[in-house]
């Protein structure tokens, strides 16, 4: 991803948050309390730096520090963050970008089917077991030696508390 | 130096790949010059060495830092056997008896060996189109981990429909993290 498709990337999302509810088909459900939640971040990893125009929110140091002990990338920002109920009966879809687009359907307490999209077209289908204190990275590397992550995990109260 | 007169082909090959001493690479390539048949042979072999070099495929970039596997053998290593001079925690048995074949040292060397030959296979592998493999949704998790800080690779429990597309899924449980590593997929 070139600078400049990456800064149309990121003036989209303005429209694609003013859809978010309609987009998250379970947002009806995001009251219940008794729901799962999970949450998804969408991320860029590069070992430059975000271009200064649109000052992008660097991730958790937390967060960050164990991507950095796996990959090669030292600085991550994230584009962005979504917090979503989950039902076994439909599945959420989460539009994270105009090209990105997640759904995530509960198959057991502690397992979920998860489904990433990428421009329309399913790019990868799994079905994971996710403990509260655990994370689920899907990733691919992205034009100029930079990448892409898409971090699903259990929301934590905070993050509700900031979705409402 | 070979006999000029009976010039082999493994002869004109060095030549072609520039492996010979200036007195003989000149002998030959005086040959060539007069012989038509050897200047066949020369561009032939010419031809398909650039043929070799031209289509030999990329290194494939490695998204996770080499450094964090050998850390993760390195600590296989120190848990399995530790050594009391770095180690405060080390606790010999008093009647341990030396023994060279005992399990551990095997492991200490099998897990890393193990490991660098995942690596080896995975490779190469990444450069040819994964193979469709539907129906086939295991868990990573639901492989055995002997430790706090296995590293899992795993393959073909995820569905990937586009059949150009590689991947590579470990688990690293130092990190509580699932990896799904996609390659060639433009998401942003």
């Amino acid at each position: 991803m070139n600078t400049r498709t990456f800064l149309c990337t990121l003036g989209n999302l303005g429209a694609v948050s003013a859809l978010g509810p309609l987009s998250t088909s379970a947002s009806a459900a995001a009251a219940d309390p008794s729901l799962p939640h999970l949450t998804a971040e969408l991320i860029w990893g590069t070992n430059g730096t975000p271009p200064p125009e649109k000052p992008l929110r660097p991730i958790s140091p937390e967060l960050a520090t164990r991507l950095r002990r796996i990959f090669k990338w030292r600085n991550y920002f994230e584009i962005e963050r979504k917090s979503f109920p989950v039902t076994a009966s439909s599945p959420a879809k989460v539009e994270m970008s105009r090209e990105c687009r997640l759904e995530v359907r509960q198959i057991s307490p502690q397992e979920f089917e998860v489904q990433l999209f990428g421009k329309g077209v399913l790019v990868v289908k799994k079905r994971q077991r996710l403990e509260t204190a655990e994370s689920m990275v899907l990733g691919g590397d992205d034009k100029n030696d930079d990448a892409w992550f898409v971090i699903l995990r259990h929301s934590r109260p905070e993050d509700l508390k900031s979705a409402k | 130096m070979p006999n000029m007169t009976n010039l082999s082909p493994s002869d004109l090959q060095a030549w072609v790949d520039g492996q010979l001493d200036p007195v003989t690479s000149q002998a030959v390539a005086d040959l060539v010059q007069r012989d038509p048949q050897a200047q066949a042979l020369a561009e032939d072999l010419r031809l398909l060495s650039h043929l070799v070099r031209d289509h030999e495929p990329a290194p494939a970039p490695l998204p996770v830092k080499p450094d964090y596997f050998w850390a993760r053998i390195q600590e296989g290593i120190q848990r399995l056997d530790p050594d009391p001079d770095t180690d405060p925690t080390f606790d010999p048995p008093p009647s341990r008896a030396p023994t060279p074949a005992s399990p551990s040292r095997w492991l200490a060397w099998l897990l890393p060996a193990c490991a660098a030959i995942a690596l080896l296979v995975w490779l190469p592998s990444r450069q040819e189109p994964a193979a469709p493999n539907p129906g086939s949704l295991a868990d990573a998790r639901s492989l055995p981990t002997q430790d706090s800080t296995t590293v899992t690779m795993v393959g073909h429990e995820i569905e990937t429909p586009d059949t150009g597309m590689a991947s590579l899924t470990f688990y690293s449980a130092q990190n509580a993290m699932t990896v799904v590593w996609l390659d060639r997929v433009d998401l942003l």
